[in-house]
């Protein structure tokens, strides 16, 4: 009998954490954190920071990503690769 | 079915499989899965398809041997594992023996040595890999994959004359054998080993079966500092006795989980064991290493990074050309050099080379001299494939100038005219040097500063155990502190150099740091400095 690859299993719990009292919107904040914090965004060439979101349905209102962040600015929109 | 892995572990070294947990964990709290018509509920996941989770990598043995240490059977007086902080990303499985075993063999599957790739790592708390019922086992599987030396680190329990020879089998295999005292007393009283004989005679099996093997000592201050030290002293002569390669000594110090009272000074007994060591250097010839090495530079040398030899590996080529403490190298095969990194790369070159010959200009004692090493001129305990500098012993791995050349880099990138950079009790010194030597950052303000490691706290002052909470906490003290607010923050890799992906011991990636801080941060990429 051919052996088998050991299986890699991991556990899943129930969300606990919520930033936003609205699941739906809460679910796009967790998913935004959650792919920043192993990839940098380009626009072209350039390195951008990103700490925030808009609905498109809704382009007046900002929602943050992170929750102890600073506010990065400006600033990090001028970091270049 | 086989246990759940501890997810801590991935974080640190594969983070994608965490971001799967936590992407699968937001769509759940809105959405439930379902199969023809029903509701599935969802605890867990699995790796589909195994090729895909292959990362590049060294290919060294030991990424898979390491996942049989689980369990130990010593009981140290000093074991760094008992002072891990609970929130420090080293989980530690809980599985019957067979399934490690599973694991390891479909690790080796997976271990491509010619594509230098192999699974992604997932370790947890290391402590006896040689008591694993499979242990051998998996040592032979592996040597079918590799021909690279099998690099044992091990507390000596399981070094019977069985055991060693079914390892001689298995050559090219190095021994770091933690004796910690030559004395039996000693060691059952610091290891709480019952049967201390076995390691202690296992010296003799080793030098007889060819295998090369390191004594490592930590020298923990027990029952006094003049105790350890004399005992010190008779644990070298042993060594040396039975032709060591070299006796590593690390220096003790233990987090605040480990002892929340003082146990002893650690200046007094580091310095006391480094001021012991140098005096045994001249008259051992086995080459004996502190760790962190840079202590004791900063403590003597007042010229750091020189390419300066502490010993030579007995029999080894640099040994039969006469070289020994205090020489400092200047040529290599014509070669300038500058710095100690500079100095173990080209030895490294040659050491894999064809070469039969090496020419070296060293200056000794104010002369300088031009030697000759025969590369074909050797014997035990020295050997081609588990030496790595012909036998030259340096004072650590010193800090490569590229450092400063990608430094000027990053600063650049960013035209930033106030750069805070954030280094380490034992480095800064080197650091400052090299910098104050360069030219390549005219007048522009590097504030260089050192921070606590709240984190562990007790005596553990190293920068490599640095996590992302201590950056977090010593920065805004910082701009408290400051009036000039700097425009960058750079900081060495190496407290982030377990995975790829810039992680800390919790799991925590830098980025973190300038989302709480408000200031860009970037990683230095340099190696660890405690190797």
């Amino acid at each position: 009998m051919a052996k088998k690859d050991y299986v890699f299993r991991y556990k899943l719990e129930p969300k606990k954490e919520a930033v936003y009292p609205d699941p739906l919107l809460e679910m796009i904040r967790a998913q935004l954190e959650n792919i920043l914090n192993i990839v940098i965004p380009l626009e072209g060439q350039r390195e951008v920071r990103i700490d925030g979101f808009k609905l498109l349905r809704d382009r007046e209102r900002a929602y943050k990503i992170f929750t102890n962040e600073q506010g990065l600015g400006d600033f990090l929109q001028e970091c270049y690769l | 079915m086989n246990s759940f892995q501890d997810i801590k572990n991935a974080s640190l070294y594969e983070p994608r499989i965490q971001f799967i947990k936590k992407q699968l964990e937001s769509l759940l709290a809105v959405v439930d899965l379902e199969k023809e018509g029903r509701i599935v509920e969802v605890d867990g996941f699995r790796l589909k398809n195994l090729k895909d989770w292959l990362v590049p990598s060294s290919c060294d043995p030991i990424e898979v041997f390491e996942y049989a240490g689980s369990h130990c059977d010593c009981d140290c007086l000093f074991c760094y594992n008992r002072g891990n902080p609970p929130s420090v990303a080293l989980g530690n499985l809980r599985r019957p023996p067979r399934e490690e075993f599973e694991e390891m063999r479909t690790r080796i599957d997976y271990f491509f040595p010619k594509a230098k790739s192999s699974l992604f790592s997932s370790l947890g708390e290391i402590y006896e890999v040689s008591i694993h019922p499979h242990f051998l086992e998996v040592l032979r599987l592996l040597r079918g994959k590799t021909p690279k030396v099998l690099r044992i680190t091990t507390n000596g329990k399981t070094l019977t004359p069985d055991v060693v020879s079914r390892l001689a089998e298995l050559k090219p295999v190095y021994l770091y054998l933690s004796l910690n005292s030559a004395s039996p007393s000693r060691r059952r009283k610091l290891m709480r080993d019952r049967d201390p004989q076995i390691a202690i005679d296992s010296l003799p099996l080793l030098k007889e079966a060819g295998i090369p093997y390191a004594v490592l000592i930590v020298p923990w201050p027990m029952d006094s500092l003049g105790e350890m030290l004399d005992d010190l002293g008779a644990t070298v002569s042993y060594a040396e006795e039975h032709d060591a390669h070299l006796v590593g000594v690390n220096l003790p110090g233990y987090s605040k989980y480990f002892s929340q009272e003082k146990l002893f000074d650690l200046d007094e007994v580091w310095s006391a064991t480094v001021s012991h060591v140098r005096n045994l250097r001249e008259k051992t010839a086995c080459p004996i290493v502190v760790m962190p090495s840079m202590y004791e530079e900063n403590l003597y040398e007042g010229r750091k990074n020189l390419p300066k030899v502490i010993a030579a590996v007995k029999n080894s080529p640099a040994a039969g050309a006469g070289l020994g403490m205090g020489d400092q190298i200047l040529e290599i095969n014509g070669i300038s050099i500058a710095s100690r990194p500079q100095a173990r790369d080209l030895l490294f070159i040659l050491q894999r080379s064809e070469n039969r010959e090496a020419r070296l200009r060293v200056e000794r004692e104010g002369r300088t001299l031009q030697l000759s090493l025969n590369l074909e001129d050797f014997s035990y305990p020295y050997s081609r494939e588990s030496d790595n500098h012909l036998g030259i012993i340096f004072m650590g791995t010193g800090l490569r100038l590229s450092y400063l050349e990608r430094l000027k880099e990053i600063i650049d990138s960013y035209k930033a005219k106030h750069v805070l950079f954030l280094s380490s009790i034992l480095v800064k010194p080197t650091f400052e040097q090299c910098l104050a030597e360069s030219h390549l950052f005219g007048d522009l303000r590097i504030d260089i500063q050192v921070l606590r490691n709240n984190f562990f706290g007790g005596n553990v002052f190293m920068g490599d155990l640095l996590v992302v909470q201590d950056f977090i906490d010593f920065i805004k003290e910082y701009l408290e502190r400051n009036r000039v607010r700097p425009d960058l923050i750079v900081i060495p890799s190496s407290p982030f150099n377990l995975g790829q992906w810039g992680r800390d011991l919790t799991g925590r990636v830098y980025l973190e740091i300038e989302r709480e801080v408000g200031i860009p941060v970037e990683l230095l990429e340099c190696a660890s400095i405690y190797d």
